[in-house]
């Protein structure tokens, strides 16, 4: 686990206002995704790295280039966190550090 | 006070040497004789209680003395004994006022002796005061009926309403299906020891079949609740059985012509009419029954009954094989009757979540083998039943069952919380399941097995067995994984984070508890107030089974989810506190609220702001409170806003003129006087214990106990301020914690808006105080106090100060 | 001049057919708006008895003094007790003057 958040990633975390806090790690996420077999990671690990401070190793899974958003993982989360916003804002914040 | 002026006799009593230490006392009685009022003052040197008694005793005869003041420390119990001896002398036992010097700070070494002397002289000059306008008060006996409603038949309606026959009560049971029994007539086996629960019921109306003061309602709703505690009348409506239940011999010839069958799995399907999962649990299930039947879940009454709108009109087979002439197919009108009762248990129990909501989740009634685990109990109790019934896998292999728990539960769409009994629920049904099917392979998808207690051994039986798998992870169910008929589900599997796939003939979902709707309408038409999760709330720890209605009990799942046997216990205490109320009579304290219609504007805010919502308004308009209701808080005298309402032994007046004896400061003009109401459950036991412990208690607070924060008038406040007081503090339960509901939040929004005046009187509003302190957080009050009086010094005098 | 409420704090008496203030009131000029707040029905009627302000028990109601008596920003504003009233007059140079009387002997 990282000790201290980067700037970038308090910026991140306060654009998803830091709701994948709630997660309870129940993997309805994961087993509802449409993608989830052909990748080594999964909606609930990218929320559990994110979860431990890790954001560098959340938005450079392989995982991110798989998601269709088609929005499942957000509708079926017992604790509401908007799973599929945090996916895409990952591909940006990816996509900003970067350039 | 009239042409006699009341003559108070002190008595000091100090077995200790505490007071000795800090004050002068033989100065102190010489001050004391002077006060106006005081005709005796003794200074006790024998501290046997007998010596208490002639010490009073005494002056009672001899100097017509017609109220006591004891100061200095005296147990409960001394204090108990003694009013009730000296109630034979002739004093009334609310003649004596008990004035503790020893819990009121002297402060520690830094504290002059003057200050000392003279905060003891103001406190006794306060309880003379308060001793002028004592009243001498009886207790009051108010009748009762002595009969029981229970509301809800089922495990906890049955236990309770056996407790309360068995001491002699009667009992009126009133149930909304036809027969008794509720959710456990319909389970298979309870945990831990799987044992049947037909079994369990038998042994519940063990006492019940036999006893004359048992009259159970079937198909009975309430429509109406009267009356207070001690006297309710609840109105019912029964609906017709079409079968005279005194006539009838339950001899079953009227079963065996009928010519209608009547599917049996209505009774245990999880979803909400119109039921649609007739193609799942209803192909597996092949139990009918009649149209005349003997009642369910479980067959008591003995006598049958009739569904009248699934029989055709025209038939009339069991009429005419009736021996006794006991069916009547032509009873159309509901009964209505009222029933008397002293007090009222609410076991209306739970209803299964409506599994059709998750069929976004796992196709609940999409698909003929998804069936939930209430649906599993009726299915697992028919297999043993019969043998016929059997789970075949669908190709030949070995049997696959999937349980899912948290069906619906701890989900913020659908229950939030956890039915907390799911889990070892599953746990029995596999177990049971296995006995029956010994080759089943099961897999259990769960997020935390929260396994209570002892269950947690059936768990790790299970856990070793190798086929039983435990899933972390919830599976998906496609209507498309159905094509050969076996379902293949895909799960991650969150400790390894692999897919999983695996293969399943019939997969149960664990669906939670909702509140009943029984239960539901009743509170409704009680107004019993519900939690967030629409479960009857009391008070959760101290007084559960209590409800904010005197007199109104609630049991087993209607307060929340439980288990069997935590619904039974529950059941139990709340038979035993619906036995106050069902003695011949009710002695009420008289220390309760009286309103005083001379000052009285009706402007309802008591009947509002009364937690038990105990005020009725009379005829002329004016608010009367119901004395079996009333708790005695104080909260209506303390939200009165012409300070009309009164608590008899603890009046307004009483607690002003204590006030006015602190216009003249003990301390220094420059040194800020603190008065502290403080709530005697709490802030009042903090503040004891501080000085107890020997904190160095600053002594420029003056502590008054009152039964709850709420009872704190802001008159009282606004007295004190303008008598010159620089800082008022009360304190009471902090946040919701408080015993009579909302008293503090009352308080505070009160002061608050006192505050707010004071600011534009030029005055700071920080002169008003309101703070929670936990009975332990004597520490805090000690802190909090230095702090505020630190503060006020810095503020300066009160502007009203002389 | 008129009493003035404050919107925020007054509760119309919890929605009461008559809140204390209508009660009280001797010419009968206050009453409830369509928002339930307290509201004096014509300003010009008022006579400055103060009953309203003495008896709302959220403090909510406030009156200014008439400019006979004080110019703008002088105030008068009692504060009832239980046998007692306590009045602060603030003129418009802000001095204080406290006074403290006995109302009623019960």
């Amino acid at each position: 686990m990282k000790e201290a958040l980067s700037k970038s990633a308090l910026e991140f975390n306060e654009q998803v206002n830091n709701s994948f806090y709630k997660c309870i790690q129940c993997g309805y996420c994961s087993s509802f995704c449409a993608v989830f077999f052909y990748s080594e990671d999964t909606p609930r690990k990218i929320i559990r790295y994110l979860q431990c401070n890790d954001i560098d190793k959340a938005s450079q899974s392989p995982f991110l280039r798989l998601c269709k958003q088609c929005l499942t993982c957000s509708q079926v989360c017992p604790q509401g966190v908007d799973v599929a916003k945090i996916m895409r804002r990952l591909v940006r914040h990816n996509f900003i550090s970067c350039r | 006070m009239g042409l006699n002026p009341p003559k108070i006799g002190l008595i000091v009593s100090d077995p200790g040497d505490i007071l000795s230490g800090i004050i002068d006392l033989q100065a102190l009685k010489k001050k004391c004789e002077k006060i106006r009022g005081v005709e005796h003052c003794v200074l006790l040197t024998d501290f046997k209680s007998e010596s208490f008694l002639i010490a009073a005793q005494k002056p009672l005869a001899e100097k017509q003395i017609d109220r006591l003041i004891w100061i200095g420390r005296f147990t409960v119990k001394q204090k108990c004994t003694l009013e009730k001896k000296l109630e034979k002398s002739g004093l009334n036992p609310y003649l004596n006022e008990w004035s503790d010097l020893t819990s009121q700070s002297f402060g520690k070494q830094e504290a002059s002796e003057e200050a000392r002397f003279k905060k003891a002289l103001t406190l006794i000059k306060m309880a003379v005061a308060r001793a002028k306008l004592l009243e001498p008060l009886e207790t009051e006996e108010v009748p009762n009926s002595e009969s029981a409603v229970v509301i809800g038949a089922g495990i906890s309606g049955l236990h309770a309403a056996s407790a309360l026959i068995e001491r002699g009560k009667q009992v009126h049971l009133v149930e909304k299906e036809s027969g008794v029994g509720g959710k456990v007539g319909l389970l298979s086996r309870f945990f831990p020891l799987q044992c049947n629960p037909q079994c369990g019921i038998e042994y519940a109306l063990k006492s019940l079949r036999t006893s004359e003061k048992l009259t159970v309602h079937t198909l009975s709703k309430p429509t109406s609740v009267e009356g207070t505690a001690g006297n309710f009348s609840v109105s019912i409506n029964t609906r017709p059985h079409y079968v005279d239940s005194n006539l009838c011999n339950g001899c079953g010839k009227c079963a065996d012509v009928c010519p209608i069958e009547i599917p049996l799995w209505e009774n245990v399907i999880q979803d909400e009419p119109p039921f649609q999962n007739e193609m799942g649990i209803g192909t597996m299930l092949k139990e009918t029954q009649k149209a005349i039947h003997l009642p369910t879940p479980y067959p008591f009454p003995e006598t049958y009954l009739i569904e009248r709108d699934k029989c055709p009109a025209d038939c009339k087979k069991c009429l005419e094989v009736c021996p006794v002439e006991a069916i009547n197919l032509d009873e159309q009108i509901d009964l209505k009757q009222n029933l008397d009762a002293g007090a009222l248990l609410v076991t209306s129990g739970w209803d299964a979540y409506p599994l059709s909501k998750l069929r976004d989740y796992y196709g609940y009634g999409l698909l003929p083998n998804i069936i939930g685990n209430l649906e599993m109990e009726q299915l697992l109790l028919q297999m043993t039943k019969r043998s016929d019934i059997q789970l075949q896998a669908i190709d030949s292999g070995p049997l696959a069952v999937g349980f899912v728990q948290c069906a619906g539960s701890r989900n913020k769409d659908h229950l939030s919380y956890c039915s907390s009994v799911c889990c070892s629920a599953t746990i029995k049904q596999i177990k049971q399941l296995k006995s029956l099917h010994p080759g089943a392979k099961c897999t259990v998808f769960y997020q935390d097995m929260r396994c209570f207690g002892f269950d947690e051994d059936l768990y790790q039986e299970l856990k070793s067995e190798s086929d039983v798998l435990f899933v972390r992870g919830f599976p998906r169910v496609n209507e498309s994984d159905l094509i050969d008929g076996k379902m293949n589900l895909t799960v991650e599997d969150t400790f390894s984070g692999l897919p999983v796939n695996t293969e399943i003939d019939l997969l149960v979902l664990a669906g939670g508890m909702q509140p009943s709707s029984g239960g539901l309408e009743f509170a409704e038409l009680s107004g019993l107030p519900l939690n967030k999760h629409r479960f009857f709330t009391g008070h959760y720890q101290c007084y559960p089974e209590e409800s904010q209605r005197t007199g109104i009990l609630t049991a087993g799942c209607a307060r929340g989810p439980m288990n069997v046997s935590q619904s039974i216990e529950s059941s139990g205490k709340a038979a035993i506190k619906a036995l106050n109320f069902l003695e011949s009579t009710t002695s009420i304290a008289p220390t309760y609220p009286v309103v005083n219609e001379a000052k009285c504007d009706q402007c309802k805010r008591c009947i509002e702001d009364c937690p038990y919502d105990c005020y009725r308004q009379n005829e002329k308009g004016f608010p009367v409170p119901d004395l079996k209701k009333c708790r005695q808080c104080g909260n209506c005298m303390g939200v009165c806003p012409v300070s009309a309402i009164s608590m008899n032994h603890f009046t307004i007046k009483q607690l002003a003129n204590q006030i006015e004896i602190l216009e003249n400061s003990f301390l220094r003009h420059e040194e800020p006087t603190v008065l502290a109401f403080l709530c005697e459950n709490d802030a009042y036991v903090a503040a004891c214990s501080a000085i107890d412990q020997g904190l160095d208690v600053p002594i420029n607070v003056i502590q008054i106990k009152v039964p709850c924060a709420g009872a704190v008038n802001n008159a009282l406040i606004a007295d004190a301020l303008s008598l010159g007081i620089d800082g008022v503090l009360i304190a009471g339960c902090k946040d919701e914690q408080c015993h009579y509901v909302r008293g503090f939040d009352l308080v505070q929004k009160r002061s608050g808006d006192l505050g707010d005046k004071l600011g534009t009187m030029m005055i700071e509003p920080e002169r008003v105080r309101s703070e929670g302190i936990e009975i332990h957080e004597s520490d805090r009050y000690v802190s909090l106090l230095n702090e505020y009086i630190e503060k006020l010094t810095k503020l300066g005098p009160n502007p009203f100060k002389i | 001049m008129p009493p003035r409420v404050n919107p925020e704090k007054c509760d119309g008496c919890n929605a009461q057919e008559e809140p204390l203030c209508e009660q009280v009131c001797p010419g009968d000029l206050m009453t409830l708006n369509e928002s339930g707040k307290a509201v004096c029905r014509e300003n010009s009627d008022c006579w400055d008895c103060m009953s309203c302000t003495k008896i709302c028990p959220v403090g909510a109601i406030e009156t200014r003094m008439p400019y006979q008596l004080g110019y703008h920003g002088a105030k008068l504003i009692p504060m009832v007790g239980t046998n007692t009233i306590t009045w602060t007059s603030i003129d418009i140079n802000k001095k204080v003057e406290r006074f403290r009387f006995k109302t009623r002997i019960d």
